[in-house]
């Protein structure tokens, strides 16, 4: 389980949770991601997400807000990231 | 401020100053719906752009003054005066939220709260709550009662997108505003794993299948902002060629996930295509179609960043000093071919520097817009009436120096309302009417564009001035001043006569930094008034403030250049003529008497014995008569050397006080020769003769 502090992932901040996103993936093949904390994502934000999940399918997403589930289904992105809750 | 935001700023300023012009037009009552629909579109184009870079409060806000205008544009609601003021506050806070939203990102609370006051008092005009409610959705509205089309929008980013600082979310979701996304298909394909992805790079594209009863052109708009960086392809969804168009692009991937999206639906398309194909265009729809695109060729208008402008403008001027350079060589090396490319290549330097010039001009009435604004504001605040009139509104000037008249017009056209026009009851006793006139009037003159503030108001009180100039001890007692020289002494620093200090003007504080804005412009102020019967001020200033035309001479060391377009002609100082009017201090010319100003002389510039010879006869002069508004003065110089193109320098501060001196221009030999002032140089002169006499 990740639990990544960003309550905004943005373009200003997508490069660091790049890199954490990445050492964490690397150390958990299944590895949950609870966002939980995140309030707001741009498309950069959205991007690697897909990213994440085309690198290894087994990744998940949870606690994704209502307003970010709306953001993701406005984008066409409901079937790659579902919320596993 | 990155560029897009820059955009949506100077576009939504644009928006909001056509808006206040077409409102206090419609002030009186006489609104026509061509007004009406300007104050709508400056509404709608705001709320559009506002809704792309995500700032709602202005979208909620300007969305429901849209609404309004939208009543009034169809006649269900009368455009009363009272519509007319409300309108002018919302333009107003409309201003301050972008200002806001610009330079701080966030909406200042008090303004917020100034916002919600208006949007109710603008839903107390929409007839019941329900029907606000349902015109704020009147998205969903639309999708029922009207003709939605179904377009196809596919988009592709450039992968440097995010660096324009918008969010291509953004843009989604203000598709919601225009109407309903059926469908949107995510094309993920080029978004590589996390080992190789580049974060700052855009791999993502959409397909939407949009409904909505908006144009083409609207859709558009939505990108308007980042067209460089976004590849859209938008077209009716039932129209089968533009889907062969895009499919011709499209891997096969591409194609199966949009066939299984349900998004492309080849036979359906088909038979719309065929029934379509027997349905004759209407000739009016055609008419209606070629004037519209007419109508976008004569508006089509680039927006460019005026440093862009400037950059060109400094390039030009250096090619200038280089050219000059080389005519110099030419010359020094008797190289008439040359000679002969380097003089083709000033007359084109003089074409591309004259066209790049021309970007820069605007005509002052973008400017002189806001002053209508101004007049109405202060008007009221005075309970004064006033009618006021512009006049030479199209007439060019460059931006940056419109610019730099804003305070200065703004504190004049104030001070004139404030001091010059009377009250209605007092101009009646007066026997004038009530109402008083203020014009501002722009035209060129002599390379020059003069711009005149005139009132019918109680013109400025000389004794008063006067009084108050020997007091302050600006002038003696006994001073020499003409009736023009007293009036300007309103332009020096702590001169007031106004008894009472306004919260506009009175304190004598602004009248001297208007000169000193002006002076920095290298213009002049004239005054004009009479008592009882109004003023007149008269700024000149330069067309441009980059290059001009000069004329390059000589004068003990130093050379100097005297703005072509300020020369009347030059004179060969003949001995005979030396002997004819030695030691006089005025030359007859054709009957008109030139004083003569001795530059050499004037700027202590003597040249040694050596240089002199036995006397000052040796020295060949010359007269180059000057003139500045209606005076000429005859300056006299050692040597003429032609006409040339001056790229004008800044002095810096250390030499930039000098009496007589614009500025610095660096020759192509290298050496740096000094700007003639003439406005000023003439009033020394003119002064000095008056003090003589």
């Amino acid at each position: 389980m990740y639990t990544p502090v960003f309550s905004k992932l943005n373009i200003k901040f997508v490069d660091e949770f790049y890199k954490e996103l990445y050492w964490e993936m690397t150390n958990d093949e299944n590895l949950n991601i609870d966002f939980k904390n995140l309030q707001y994502i741009d498309l950069s934000g959205l991007q690697l997400l897909v990213a994440a999940k085309k690198t290894n399918f087994n990744v998940s997403f949870k606690n994704f807000n209502e307003e970010i589930k709306e953001l993701i289904a406005l984008c066409g992105l409901s079937d790659i990231l579902k919320d596993t809750q | 401020m990155n560029e897009e935001l820059n955009l949506f700023y100077e576009d939504s300023l644009e928006q909001l100053q056509y808006m206040e012009s077409a409102l206090l037009d419609s002030l009186d009552g006489t609104a026509d719906l061509e007004k009406i629909g300007e104050i709508f579109r400056a509404m709608h184009t705001i709320k559009g752009t506002a809704g792309m870079f995500s700032f709602d409060d202005v979208v909620s806000f300007t969305h429901i003054a849209e609404n309004l205008l939208d009543k009034i544009r169809a006649q269900e609601i009368d455009f009363t005066k009272e519509l007319v003021s409300l309108f002018i506050r919302v333009k107003d806070v409309t201003q301050i939220m972008v200002d806001d939203l610009v330079e701080n990102g966030s909406i200042n609370k008090l303004v917020k709260a100034d916002a919600e006051k208006i949007k109710q008092e603008l839903r107390q005009y929409l007839t019941t709550d329900n029907e606000v409610f349902e015109k704020e959705n009147s998205a969903d509205k639309k999708q029922e009662n009207h003709n939605m089309t179904s377009w196809h929008i596919s988009l592709r980013f450039d992968k440097n997108f995010f660096s324009s600082g918008m969010d291509a979310v953004s843009l989604l979701k203000y598709f919601k505003n225009l109407g309903k996304i059926v469908k949107n298909v995510a094309i993920i394909d080029a978004i590589p794993s996390l080992d190789t992805i580049q974060v700052s790079e855009v791999f993502i594209g959409f397909e939407l299948d949009f409904m909505s009863d908006c144009t083409k052109e609207d859709i558009e708009e939505i990108f308007e902002f980042v067209e460089d960086d976004v590849e859209i392809y938008i077209f009716e969804k039932e129209n089968l060629k533009a889907w062969e168009e895009l499919f011709a692009r499209y891997s096969d991937k591409l194609k199966q996930q949009l066939i299984d999206a349900h998004s492309y639906i080849p036979v359906l398309v088909e038979e719309k295509e065929k029934m379509d194909a027997f349905t004759p265009e209407k000739p009016e729809q055609k008419v209606a179609v070629e004037q519209k695109s007419e109508l976008k060729k004569r508006n089509f208008s680039l927006k460019v960043d005026s440093s862009k402008v400037d950059y060109l403008i400094n390039k030009i001027s250096e090619m200038v000093i280089k050219n000059a350079q080389i005519a110099g060589y030419a010359s020094y090396k008797e190289d008439e071919d040359l000679e002969e490319m380097s003089l083709e290549m000033s007359s084109l330097l003089e074409e591309v520097r004259d066209g790049v010039m021309n970007i820069r001009m605007v005509q002052v009435k973008e400017s002189f817009v806001k002053y209508r604004r101004i007049v109405n504001d202060t008007a009221i605040k005075l309970g004064k009436k006033i009618d006021f009139v512009i006049e030479g509104e199209d007439t060019e000037l460059d931006k940056s120096v419109i610019e730099k008249l804003s305070d200065p017009l703004t504190h004049m056209i104030r001070n004139s309302i404030d001091h010059g026009i009377e009250s209605p009851s007092t101009r009646e006793k007066k026997g004038k009417t009530p109402i008083g006139k203020v014009f501002l009037r722009a035209y060129p003159d002599a390379g020059s564009i003069l711009i005149e503030l005139e009132d019918n108001g109680a013109g400025i009180n000389k004794a008063a001035v006067e009084k108050k100039a020997i007091e302050n001890g600006l002038i003696d007692a006994n001073h020499n001043l003409n009736n023009k020289d007293i009036y300007k002494l309103i332009f020096a620093a702590g001169l007031s006569t106004a008894n009472e200090v306004s919260s506009l003007s009175g304190r004598g504080v602004g009248m001297d930094v208007v000169r000193r804005n002006i002076e920095e412009l290298r213009g002049t102020i004239d005054v004009d008034s009479t008592e009882n019967v109004g003023s007149k001020i008269t700024i000149r200033i330069p067309l441009t403030l980059a290059i001009i035309d000069g004329f390059l001479v000589q004068s003990g060391h130093t050379k100097y250049i005297i703005p072509l377009e300020m020369i009347v002609e030059c004179i060969e100082y003949t001995e005979e003529y030396i002997s004819k009017t030695k030691g006089a201090k005025t030359i007859n010319l054709r009957g008109e008497v030139v004083p003569l100003l001795h530059i050499r002389e004037f700027f202590d510039d003597r040249l040694g014995s050596e240089e002199l010879g036995d006397n000052d006869n040796n020295i060949r002069e010359n007269i180059v008569v000057v003139r500045y508004g209606t005076t000429s003065v005859g300056l006299l110089v050692d040597e003429l050397f032609g006409e040339q193109q001056t790229v004008i320098k800044s002095l810096g501060s250390i030499f930039e006080k000098i009496p007589g001196i614009s500025g610095g221009s660096i020759l192509g030999s290298g050496e740096v020769a000094l700007i003639f002032d003439i406005p000023k140089l003439v009033e020394f002169r003119v002064q000095n003769e008056r003090k003589a006499s």
